[in-house]
Formats: C-alpha cells, structure tokens, sequence
C-alpha cells in the first residue's frame, strides 16, 4: 500500500459536494415543479486546444470516446460527456467510476499545446427536471431556451440570476445546470425563491 | 347613495349576482364583479373625483381606461398602500379603500379653490417665473408646491409582497388586443410564428368590449371570441392580459408590467402580485389602438364633461348610464353611435352638435330616424353648472371651424359628451427616438416608420374602420411572420365577417371658438391634470416659444403622470394655429417609458434582500459560520473578518487571533484569493510581459511574488505565481481582482499576442485553500502529512509541493503574508472542510487560533506588505510603493507599464511614496484615509503632503502604526507631520520606514 492509499484510509477524507448543505433542507418531491438533483463523483476537466489541432481531437476521442463537439453543442459517450465552452475551450465531465484517472489519460495521449486542467471541485452539475423547468430558466436567463432554438444537446454559458451558469438542455423537461461552487448557495437560494409558488426539491447523488 | 341610481338593469360584462363594497374617500359603496373603480364611482353617482392641481377645480371622470387624467386614486393604507392609480385601470375588488389624492381638506372643500391662491402663484411658466430669484427661496417653494400638488404618498414600510421578473422571447410580438391586434396575432400564429399577445385590459377584445347590442356589434364580439378561442387553443401563444407594454427600447426589447394579482386585492400572501416581462421580439405589431381626442371648449373641465365613446363604455360593458340627459358634441360619425345606445338605454338626448356642415353618413341618418335632433353646423361652445354639468351653450360655426357665426343659445343637460376624433396610440412605437409624423387623412399623428422596426396596425396607424383594421392587420401579422422566418406571407384566412358602418370623413377641429377671445372665454382645458389652458398656450406663443417641446417645458402641457394622452394633440393644434403654421410642422413631443408607470417592486422582482446580489462562500464557510464568525465582504465574497470568543469585542478578538500568529499558530481560509491555471510553451514569456519581474528562469517547485501594471504603469493587481512544472503555472491574484485579472491576460492573449502560445482556465473555484502562519506552523502540518519533507532545507521560503493532506491530494505553498513561518495548504474544494477540520485537530496542542481578515490586515502592515487597492489607488507605481526592486529593466520584450514609468510625472521625485507613519502617542491609532500636513499652523485650505493608507493597533508592538502616502516621503524619513482630525485634533507622527516588524525577515526563514 503507497503512502498516500495508507493516510486516505487513515483520515477517511470527507468530500461535501458544492451543494452538501443545501441538500437536505429542501426535500420536498412530491409537491415540486422543479427537482435539482446533483451529481457527485464526478471529474471535471476544462479542455483548452485548437479546433484545428487534429492529433487533440484524436486523443478526446480515444481516451473519452466522444468527439469534441462544435459551437454551442455537447456530446455524450458511455464515459464522458463534453460540453463548447468557447471557441477553444469544452468542459468534459468523467463519472469516476468508469474512468479514474482521466488526467493521466489524456496527457498520455495528447501532444502539442493542450490545456487540461482538473477543475472536478470548482462545478455543482446539477440536473433540473419538471413541469416548472423551463419557466425557471426563463426567469434565471435571457438566453431563449424554446425547444425550437435549444434543443436536446444544446448548451450555453449565461448570466443565471446575478452569477453565471452553463446551462444544457438534456431533453424535454429535463436540463443540466452547471454553477461555479462558489455562487451555488446563491443560486440554490435563487432557484428555491423563484420556484416559490410551484415548490422545488433538491436532492444529490 | 345606492348603485342601481345610475345602473341599468340589463347588460354590461358584470356579474350581477356578485356585490362589491368598497369605499372612496371613507364612503361605503358598492359595485359589481367587472366594475372599475370609474364604474363604479359613476353608479354611484360621483361626480367630484379630483381637485385640479393649480386652481383646485372640481373634476370628474372624463375616459375609461389608461387615458384619464383626473382620477387619479391612493389605495389602502400602511406599507401596502399603492398611490397613482387610475380609477378607470382599478378592477374593484371586495373591500377597496380607495381616496382622492388631491383636494384639502376635501373634495367638497378644497381651500386651494376657495382663496384662490396658486391661480395667482402659478401661471404658465411659473417655474421660470416665480421661482427664478431669490434662488435661496427655491426649497420653501418647492416644499408647498410638492405638498399642494402632490398625487399620493408613497408608502414608508418595506413592500409585503412579493414580485416577479421573466425573459420571454417570440418570433412575434402583438401589443394591444383589440380587432387589429387579435387579428395580426391570429394571423402570425396560423404561420407558426411565437406569438405574444399583451393587453393592458382584464379581458381581451379592446374595443370590441364596448359595443352595444346592435346586430352588427353581435357579430363583432362572436368574432372576437372565436379569434380568442383559436389563439387560446395555440400552443405556441402567450396571451397576457392585465398587462401593459409600458416601454420599447432598442433591439425590438419590451417591457410588460403583468398585473397578476392587483384585481383581488392589495396585497397577495405568497403569490406574486405583479410579473415584469422582459420580451426580445423578433418582430413586433404595435396595435395599441387609439383614443378618443376631446375637444377644447369653455369650462370643458366640469364633472359631467366626457369623452364619448368612454360614455359609451360605460353604457354598454359597465351598464352605467353616467347622466339623465346628454348633449353630444362631435366631429365625425362615429360618435353617433353613443347617441343611438344611449337612446336605446332610454334616456333622453338633448342634442346631438355636428361640427360638420353636414352629415349624411349611415349613423347621423339613422339618428335623424329615430327622431334625435342632430344639428349641424353647431357646436357646444361652454358648459355651465356649478358642481357639474346642468347646461350647455351651443353656437353656429363657421366650416373652417375657426369662428362662430352667430349667437349662443342654452340647452339643458346633465352630460356632455364629445368627440374631436382619435388619436393613434404612438407613444411605444416613438419610445426609441421615432418622431410621430401627421396624418391629414386620419387627423392625428401616426408612427413614424421604423427601419427593421416595429410595425403599427388598425387604428394604431390611423385606420379606424373595423373592417379595415382587421384586413391590414391580417396583412401585417403575415408579413411580420414571414420576417420571422414562418409562413410565405400570405393570410391564411378569408375576409373576416365582420359588420361596420361606413363613415364620413371627420372635421379637424381641435379648440372651438368661443363668442369671447381666448384669453377672455371661460377657462378651455386642454391639460386636465396640470390646468393647462388653450389662453396658456396662446400666451406661450406669444412670448416667443415656438418649439413644441418649449412649449411642453413652458407651459407643463403633458407632464402629468398621464402624459398629457388626452391633451398633447390638441396642444399642439393650438399651438400650430397661433403660430399659424401647419400641424404636421409643428410636431409633437417625445413620449417616453413608461406609457402608465412601473412599481420599483416589480423592477426589482425576487431579487430583494439576501437575493440582492450573490453571496460566494468558500467550503469552509458553514465551520466559520458555526464558530461564530463576523463577516466581511470582500467582492461578492463573505470572508470571516474575525472570530471572536465569548463576550469578545472586536478589538480584543484582532488582537488575540494577531498573537497567537505571531506567537504560535494561526490558521486563515485563503480560498478566495483569484487563482489561474496557466499551460503553455509561451507562458513564461507571457508571464514576464505581464508582471514587471521576470519569469523565465523560474523552476519547477518555486515561486515568486509579481506586481501587475497597467499600460499606464499604474499597479493594478499583486500575487504570487508558482511553476508547477514544465510550461506549467498557477497565478494567485487578489481577491477582488480574480476576474479582471482572467480578463486582462485574456484580452492581452486574444488581440495583442496572439503568436504566444499560452491558455488560461480560472481555478478558483476548485482549490479552498488553509494557511498556517506561525512559528508552530511546521509542527502542525506535519502531524497530518507524512509524505514531504517540511524542514526548511528541503522546503524552502517560496517553494511549493505536491503532498498528501489529511488523505487528501493537496498541493503546499511556502509563502507568508504575516512574516510569519507560513504554509499555504490548497486541496479540491470538496474536501475544503475536511482538511482544515484536520488541521485544528492537529494544531489544538498548540492553541491554533482561527483568523480573519482584520487580523490579517494588521500582520501584514506590521510587516510593511501592501495591499492593492488600500495602500494603492490606480495612481500608484511600483517605486512609489517603494517596490523598484521587483521591476526587471533589462528584459528583452519589455512589460505591460514600462514605458509610462519613464514619463516625466512618474520619475518625479515628489510623487506621493509609501511611508510608515510612527504617531507620537503610540495608544493614538490614525483613521485611514486622515490627510497629512507638514503643519497646522496653516490657513485652509492646507497644502495636502499625502493621507494614511493604513492605520491599525499592533499587539505585537504594543503601539499603533500606520501606512501612508506622502510626498517625497522616503527623503523625509524621521520627519514629524500631522494629520488633522475632523474632531479638531491635530494628531503628530514621525515619518518612519514600512517595516515595523522583524526587518530582517528572519521569522519566515526558519
């Protein structure tokens, strides 16, 4: 056993997702318009390459088996999904469980100049369900989320109330938020306000 | 008084079977479900609604919806009380309090009409008149004009209810519901287009909610509901009404003030009470209709004096017959249609005075039919009675409309009703900056055109046969669709079945002359609101104001809270005639947001009290939070400022947190200082082009402390920059400057040097970050981590490592603030808590202490470091901080800032230089931003030598110490200045070097 696996065990690290204590103080499922659930055991990586950089490409492609995707747009594999943050920067999300040690991976395989830095604390990935979904946002953004404009695997990064967000759009009703951990008690504040009316639950996995 | 007086026993879009109390003025009444506030007042036979702002006139109920300007209404009482409404946009509900917000001591006696004494104070111009000189005066003017002219109070308590904001968009935006307006939305909706249908009314229909009972105003409304049925049966259809487009701004933006809740009370206990809609449209049909112009004639201002088709309203969707007998005057056709429902309401019509020299149309014959005595060539010149209307003048008049040929004769009546015509609701569609242009055909002003801009349909653009209306606005609904993007358009739809008498062209007659002058005739009105008379704006011309818009100024014509809606045209076509000009060169006035006014509650929405702007946490806030923490705000962010200990004052918490730093160990959550993420083979270069100090011989494993300029050689950030390995770097900014910071390096990467080959990503979110400070520090982190060696051999003043803490992958920086031994511990914010939980339990053998801000601030000055954006304020540079060392002069690209420290003014030798500041009394500790003379023995204004920066009690020296600014400073050293206090103090202090404590910098080395 390495030193480091030794020590884990000793201090049992405690991990609190970004919304840990928001979690538990608005559970209410069954009268909601709206359920947050957020996703833990993530890793974040923030990409940054050229488009053009074809061996860069190559590698996203062998290691999280997707392509990287184009403006505006995300895309999903069994490992990872990866969303356009700007014209040389995406945002790939790896569930731990199906790839450790993306990082190395991807280091391994790429060559030139690439950035890829493990940004897996600095998000709350959150998924928002229901009836009240897309009035939520409405309120949040100025971004138009019509179905007929923001479609499944669309995303953006907007204004979310007074912080910021990335918002995808996974299906009908259904959509991701992804918030900056320190503006998520804000937003989880803002979005349990807003939803007022037509109640919010709030869970995490 | 009892409602039936004045209800019709059939009719109307009320609930008969629902009763409505509600009070005016502290009367009990009653009304209807359906009834406004106006109907209501009127079935109950008030007449008396308002005093008038100058003379204190009685004045009633004169329109019927957004358009009146004397009932004006306060309703309720205490924090949800609501001032400024119109009585005639107030949907009665079950128990309003409603009360007239002028008049003194009441409606019945108002002192300001009986002595009289503002019609002497105020005369057109009275602001640039009266009020010119003695300018001192100005606030004991402006205190009993505010006081008598005030139109209600608004509320001192915070607002109880709650608000709401939303961003819409659509393909097609409607604004108005009427024919036009629900014919566009129905037409854009059948091409597929988003469509938003607003309304300002409860139900929508516009004008189609005001006809009668005829045959052909039956198939009108049947159309109306089926045009509804089909837009509500849409899915892609938004209808809002309630709800007014009060402001149009550029970019096809809207804003809606949706009134949810207002019609069922005051306030409205967890539900939104109004919504602000924020549309970006993508086309937009403007098809706000248009209102009934009056015309201007003596004593035009007594109660019983209205518009005719708002009588007509209130006849038909309010059953309220607002008088026994009527005399209509008008200048078209249309208003013949008032006479005939009235006369089917069975009451009597004295006259009907036709402007016209003749009428032949449908309506005048079919009046003449029924035997009422139409009479052209005449109109009422002057209403008599003394609380309201008992009689009108009527006169012959010549066709030009200028003169009257021959004399007055009386006829009796209880209501006068009159029409001048319409005008075109233009004011959104001029909000961006668009002057309204004439019409001849229509008489009224229309909107100008837009490029790429909105589109006016129906009476909006001065087409107000219904018939023609609904045809052109299906035209336009399709044709917006297909600039959409939906639709070939084509309409969809055949001819709609729609019924409308054919009219004859209408007279353009605006003031009607009276058998005396102008300015000898009875008061004529043309501003109710603000007593702006027809003489007033004669006399405006006269004294030389020419330009509508001096006039406006001159006169206050259409400064009300109603815009002047009903007065404006008629203003102007007064002010044309005087001036002997034409309208159309005349113009008009801007008309700006709001078209009726906006509550601060729902431009605010939700986003009130802790929502007001966001509050960042770090991961370890809860623990702070749980031992008690005050706060400080640094940015958006909520740092513990201090951590004080039972019954501790702040003082004292500062003072013992500063010592056990200095004394053992302190520990301070650093995770908001900004941290960047920099890879790349350019990024060395990058870095030394950006910092004054070179990075390119930086190694893996060390770090260096850098100052940012601006080009204009200013510092504007500081922070500590490690490599992590090779093309590898993390930058620390400061707090408040993270994002800036990105931006710049960003802006500089984008446009200026775009061949470096260098990315950035903001990890500041990602690491929370735990300092240990103190001579113990060593011993605490290494109970919790084992896989580096901490000696200072092996882990020198400015190195980092990667290590293992508390279990967690964390990496070390050894870099102090305090002067202190020091241990920066940054790991995944998700485990932020986790860790520093650990260190405390590490560290409780050695007292460690949690510290805050304060307590940082002060170790820090002791140590002489600066704080950007305290000790500097954008007009520092790094030798006048004392800081040349760290600016590299032989680099081979230059830095961002170099050339301006070469100018003149920053090579002075005086600049304003950082100084320690040594009061004479050492318990006197300096307030920061204190101004610093050479002597108090000087006439003020002093000659300024610079201020402190900082200023704070050390415990570790057990006296105070300061950071300033002064000029020449580093040549005056041992120098005594003073800082003269604003309690008259003068304090004394000796210019003195900026390290207080352990000059040698020995504690941070070991």
């Amino acid at each position: 056993m390495s030193e480091s696996a030794e020590m884990g065990q000793r201090f049992a690290p405690v991990l609190e997702s970004p919304l840990h204590y928001v979690r538990a103080r608005h559970r209410n499922p069954a009268a909601a318009a709206v359920t947050l659930s957020e996703r833990s055991a993530c890793i974040l990586l923030n990409l940054r390459g050229s488009p053009e950089n074809e061996p860069f490409r190559e590698s996203v492609r062998a290691v999280l088996h997707v392509e990287l995707p184009e403006v505006g747009r995300s895309a999903d594999s069994e490992l990872a999904s990866i969303y356009w943050l700007g014209p040389d920067e995406w945002l790939a999300v790896v569930d731990q469980a199906t790839l450790a040690e993306p990082v190395a991976a991807l280091r391994g395989a790429i060559q030139g100049h690439v950035s890829i830095v493990d940004v897996s604390s600095a998000q709350s990935l959150l998924a928002v369900q229901g009836a009240g979904v897309a009035e939520l946002l409405q309120k949040a953004s100025v971004y138009d989320f019509h179905p007929r404009e923001f479609g499944p695997g669309r995303c953006a990064q907007t204004t979310f109330a007074k912080a910021t967000a990335l918002v995808r759009c996974v299906g009908e009703e259904h959509f991701e938020l992804i918030v900056r951990r320190s503006f998520i008690d804000y937003v989880a504040r803002w979005i349990v306000d807003a939803c007022a009316e037509s109640g919010c639950h709030i869970s995490g996995t | 008084m009892s409602d039936s007086q004045r209800r019709l026993p059939a009719g109307g879009r009320l609930d008969r079977k629902q009763k409505v109390s509600f009070t005016f003025d502290g009367r009990p009444m009653w009304g209807l479900a359906g009834d406004t506030l106006a109907s209501a007042l009127l079935a109950n036979g008030v007449e008396t609604v308002a005093r008038s702002f100058k003379y204190g006139r009685r004045r009633g109920i004169v329109g019927h919806g957004s358009e009146e300007p004397n009932a004006i209404v306060q309703l309720g009482s205490g924090a949800a009380t609501v001032p400024n409404l119109k009585a005639t946009q107030v949907e009665l509900y079950e128990g309003l309090e409603a009360r007239s917000v002028s008049g003194w001591p009441n409606l019945d006696v108002d002192v300001i009409a009986l002595l009289g004494v503002f019609a002497r104070f105020l005369p057109p111009g009275f602001y640039y008149k009266t009020f010119m000189a003695p300018a001192r005066l100005w606030m004991t003017y402006e205190h009993f004009i505010r006081k008598a002219a005030g139109l209600g109070r608004a509320p001192q308590n915070p607002d109880p209810d709650r608000y709401d904001k939303i961003n819409r968009h659509c393909d097609v935006l409607v604004i108005g519901g009427g024919p036009a307006g629900l014919a566009a939305a129905r037409e854009a909706t059948r091409q597929g287009s988003r469509v938003i249908l607003v309304d300002e009314q409860s139900e929508m229909g516009g004008s189609l909610l005001s006809l009668g009972g005829s045959e052909a105003d039956a198939a009108q409304l049947q159309w109306r509901d089926q045009t509804l049925a089909e837009l509500e049966a849409s899915v892609d259809v938004l209808l809002l009404p309630r709800s007014t487009a009060f402001g149009y701004y550029d970019h096809n933006f809207v804003g809606i003030l949706e009134r949810l809740e207002d019609h069922r009370g005051l306030t409205s206990p967890g539900r939104p009470r109004q919504r602000l809609h924020r549309v970006r449209a993508r086309q937009i049909i403007m098809a706000t209709g248009a209102q009934e112009r009056p015309l201007v004639f003596a004593n035009n201002d007594l109660p019983g004096v209205m518009l005719a088709s708002s009588v007509r309203t209130y006849i038909n969707r309010y059953a309220v017959i607002p008088g026994q007998r009527l005399a209509l005057c008008t200048t078209n056709d249309n208003a013949y249609q008032l006479a005939l429902d009235w006369q089917e309401a069975g009451c009597d019509i004295a006259v009907i005075a036709d402007t016209r020299p003749e009428a032949e149309g449908v309506l005048p014959r079919l009046a003449r039919e029924r035997g009422i005595d139409v009479r052209t060539g005449t109109a009422i010149i002057e209403a008599s009675g003394r609380k309201c209307v008992s009689g009108a003048l009527l006169a012959p008049i010549h066709a030009g409309g200028k003169s009257l040929t021959g004399p007055a004769t009386p006829v009796e009546c209880d209501l006068i009703a009159t029409s001048g015509g319409w005008s075109p609701v233009v004011h959104l569609s001029s909000h961006t900056g668009i002057r309204p242009i004439w019409d001849d055909e229509a008489i009224g002003f229309v909107p100008g055109p837009h490029a790429d801009g909105p589109v006016a349909v129906g009476s909006a653009q001065g087409i107000y046969c219904p018939l023609a209306c609904v045809e052109q606005a299906r035209t336009e609904g399709a044709a917006a669709a297909l600039r959409a993007g939906q639709g070939a358009g084509e309409s969809s739809s055949p001819s709609p079945d729609i019924i409308a008498a054919l009219e004859e062209p209408a007279q353009a007659l605006f003031l009607v002359p009276h058998t005396k002058t102008t300015s000898r005739a009875p008061s004529q009105f043309v501003d109710f609101q603000l007593d702006v008379t027809a003489a007033a704006i004669e006399l405006a011309a006269r004294e030389g104001y020419e330009s509508v818009e001096h006039v406006k100024r001159y006169t206050a014509l259409g400064f009300g809270t109603d815009q002047g809606k009903l007065g404006n045209i008629n203003g102007v076509a007064i002010l044309a005639d005087t001036l002997n000009q034409s309208i159309a060169d005349t113009g008009t006035t801007m008309f700006r947001p709001a078209y009726t006014p906006v509550t601060f509650g729902a431009m605010a929405g939700g986003e009130v009290g802790d929502l007001f702007d966001p509050e960042r946490y770090t991961a370890m806030h809860r623990w702070h939070s749980e031992q008690g923490a005050a706060w400080e705000n640094v940015g958006q962010w909520k740092r513990p400022w201090y951590f004080p200990v039972a019954g501790e004052s702040m003082e004292e918490a500062v003072q013992r947190e500063c010592l056990a730093v200095r004394n053992s160990v302190g520990i301070l959550d650093a995770s908001t200082l900004g941290k960047i993420d920099i890879q790349g083979p350019d990024a060395a270069e990058f870095l030394t082009r950006v910092y004054t100090n070179s990075y390119l011989k930086l190694a893996p494993g060390k770090c260096r402390y850098g100052l940012m300029l601006h080009e204009d050689g200013m510092i504007f950030d500081d922070g500590v920059t490690a490599c992590l390995g090779e093309s590898h770097y993390l930058m620390h900014t400061t707090t408040g400057g993270a994002a800036g910071v990105l931006g710049w390096l960003e802006l500089w990467r984008q446009t200026e040097w775009p061949e470096l080959q260098v990315y950035f990503t903001s990890v500041t979110d990602h690491w929370a970050t735990a300092t240990l400070s103190g001579p113990n520090a060593r011993k605490v982190l290494a109970r919790v981590c084992h896989d580096v060696d901490l000696s200072d051999e092996a882990f020198a003043f400015m190195d980092w490592n990667s290590a293992t803490v508390a279990g967690v992958p964390a990496r070390i920086f050894r870099i102090s603030f305090t002067g202190e031994l020091s241990f920066e511990v940054n790991v995944p914010a998700n485990f932020g808590r986790h860790v520093w939980e650990r260190l405390m339990e590490a560290g409780k053998e050695f007292n460690i202490t949690p510290y805050g801000t304060e307590a940082m601030h002060v170790l820090r000055a002791e140590k002489g470091f600066i704080i950007v954006g305290q000790d500097t304020d954008g007009s520092m540079t790094p030798d006048d901080m004392g800081m040349d060392w760290i600016v590299g002069k032989n680099k081979s690209f230059s830095f961002l800032g170099k050339r301006s420290l070469e100018r003149s003014d920053t090579r002075r030798t005086n600049r304003k230089q950082l100084v320690g500041l040594r009061t004479v009394e050492p318990n006197e500790v300096l307030p920061e931003g204190a101004q610093i003379v050479n002597t108090p023995d000087q006439a003020v204004p002093m000659a300024m030598q610079g201020h402190v920066t900082s200023s704070y009690f050390s415990p570790s020296l057990g006296r105070s110490i300061a950071l300033a600014v002064v000029k020449g400073g580093r040549n005056r050293l041992g120098e005594k200045v003073f800082c003269p206090l604003a309690d008259g103090r003068n304090v004394a202090a000796v210019i003195c070097q900026t390290v207080f404590y352990d000059p040698d910098g020995e504690r941070q080395h070991v």
